[in-house]
């Protein structure tokens, strides 16, 4: 694991304890500093129309109201949790933060349900097409607003969230072991199993249109 | 320029970082479009300007690839200045090829810019070697991509008939009308894929979350409900589901896409000179993925070693989650 790569488990773990007041600010700390590192993105999001979306994350308490458009971008926590807003991208944070670095295709993502949009699609791709232009690295941004400190920094997040890992790890083995969880199936039977899943989709889509067909042909004689 | 090893892979870009990932990634050659209605995937905040055009192919010509242009809608009859000062800025930006599909633009491009490159796009739908022939003594065309129609051994009759070169899809959507001519899309939202460069456009289509499905809108029509196990595709008319007689069903197409990767030394025995990754729209994760996966087939296939399985994974990464080799293998249904 690279010193600036997302520390997701760690971070998700962090995030949830913050109370919103303090994550809000330092959430606009972070997008200030993106603005200075990365003028030309800022400015291709400020020339886009004006929206406001809702980020919610779906493993933490928080909701973020992101304002781009017509200006420098705002992102600020909504305490309320509904505040209008134009549309919605839900998903786990670590998809969110992937998504917003370049390292997941939001489309895979919306294929596979990592993510869900609701509410102006046009807003939210042209979002992600801005984005996409540019390359986003918020471990290393966020760390930066720590001046000197960012290196220790760094290197404190990677050894937390290894150990994070191994603890996680460790808890649903012991979760498995504990409810008797069967085997998982081998990789190669689970993709056989999805494969035939999907056959039969297919096979029962074609026969819903075969048999569509045929009562059609029965309620229309050919003249 | 950089010799292709056993096809030529021409991979996608719909920004500057996906055309560097592309690139980096071991493209031999990678197309993309301006930020207008001149190309297929005329999207948000998608595409290239003129500095970023010449930019890219600057980056991509100092590792030895290509970089072709993609100008491949059809203008409105009156209104054919945007399409041609496309021509005129790639032309002037360095691209090694245009990819073109209507008749006038053709005609311009071979009448203004005569030593540059003229690829038929596969939005003009040719696949005969009547209709690739006139495009080739008419406007002088290098390369046909040919549309997604044909089996493997309708490639190779065809490809033997041609004297251009011949470019195949090998990855990503399908297009299942007839190429340059689906209405379907247009009809619904007043936007045309051939005019204006989208089908199913951002700003028409809604996802409704219902239960714990998701409603999928195409304008004021539904085009899909999935239910919560279920991949998703996009809300494309031609791959909708609908209820006919009380049975809902893809009624033209799954959502589903190509994946070719298993017959590569078939395309290459059938004569096809280079391999198209579909994908302009999508982010510079799927590029690097798509492009390492089908870098290393190609390699492995030019050393004579059995490919490695790099691309099992990328099933994934297809519309709906699923891969097929679709007409290549029963031909067009």
């Amino acid at each position: 694991m690279a010193d600036t790569a997302f520390p997701a488990t760690l971070a998700t773990g962090a995030m949830r304890l913050l109370p919103s007041p303090l994550l809000g600010a330092g959430a606009a700390l972070l997008l200030r500093r993106m603005g200075r590192v990365h003028p030309a993105l800022f400015r291709d999001l400020a020339a886009l129309p004006p929206t406001t979306l809702r980020i919610a994350p779906t493993d933490l308490p928080h909701r973020f109201l992101l304002h781009i458009g017509g200006g420098p971008p705002r992102l600020r926590i909504d305490r309320d949790g509904d505040t209008p807003a134009d549309s919605c991208v839900k998903g786990r944070l670590e998809s969110l933060v992937a998504l917003l670095e370049g390292r997941l295709d939001s489309d895979t993502a919306f294929f596979s349900r990592a993510i869900t949009v609701t509410g102006d699609t046009a807003a939210v791709v042209g979002l992600r097409n801005t984005l996409e232009r540019d390359g986003l690295e918020v471990m290393a941004e966020a760390t930066a607003l720590l001046g000197p400190l960012a290196g220790p920094a760094r290197r404190t997040a990677r050894r937390l969230e290894t150990v994070s890992l191994r603890i996680r790890a460790a808890l649903a083995e012991a979760h498995a072991a504990l409810h008797r969880t069967p085997p998982a199936a081998p990789a190669a039977e689970a993709a056989e199993l999805t494969g035939l899943r999907n056959e039969v989709r297919r096979l029962a889509s074609r026969l819903a249109r075969l048999e569509g067909k045929r009562r059609h042909e029965r309620e229309e004689p050919a003249a | 320029m950089r010799a292709p090893k056993y096809l030529e892979l021409v991979c996608p870009a719909g920004t500057p970082a996906a055309l560097r990932a592309a690139v980096d990634a071991g493209a031999d050659t990678v197309y993309c479009g301006f930020r207008d209605a001149t190309n297929a995937r005329n999207y948000p905040g998608l595409n290239f300007d003129r500095e970023e055009m010449r930019a890219g192919i600057a980056y991509a010509h100092a590792r030895g690839r290509r970089v072709l242009v993609a100008v491949n809608t059809f203008p409105r009859a009156g209104e054919t200045g945007l399409w041609h000062q496309a021509v005129d800025t790639a032309a002037d930006c360095g691209a090694d090829a245009v990819i073109l599909a209507d008749l006038g633009v053709l005609d311009y491009a071979a009448r203004r810019h005569p030593t540059l490159r003229r690829h038929l796009s596969v939005q003009a739908a040719a696949a005969n070697p009547l209709a690739i022939d006139f495009y080739r003594e008419r406007f002088g065309i290098s390369r046909v991509v040919l549309p997604r129609v044909l089996a493997v051994g309708e490639v190779a009759a065809l490809v033997a008939q041609l004297k251009v070169e011949a470019e195949v899809f090998a990855f990503g959507s399908l297009g299942t009308m007839v190429e340059g001519r689906c209405y379907l899309s247009s009809y619904m939202t007043g936007r045309s894929p051939s005019s204006d460069g989208v089908c199913a456009p951002a700003e028409c289509v809604a996802y409704q979350e219902d239960g714990d499905g998701l409603r999928a809108c195409l304008g004021t029509a539904m085009m899909n409900r999935f239910g919560p196990d279920e991949p998703r595709s996009y809300p494309t008319p031609c791959k909708g589901r609908f209820v006919t007689h009380g049975s809902p069903s893809y009624l033209f197409e799954e959502p589903i896409g190509l994946n070719a990767s298993a017959i590569l030394p078939d395309l290459k025995a059938a004569g096809v000179t280079a391999l198209k990754i579909e994908g302009r729209q999508r982010g510079r994760a799927y590029v690097t993925e798509v492009v390492s996966a089908f870098r290393a087939i190609l390699d492995a296939l030019a050393e004579g070693r059995p490919p490695p399985r790099a691309a099992a994974r990328l099933h994934a990464l297809n519309e709906g989650g699923q891969e097929t080799l679709s007409a290549y293998r029963s031909g067009w249904r």
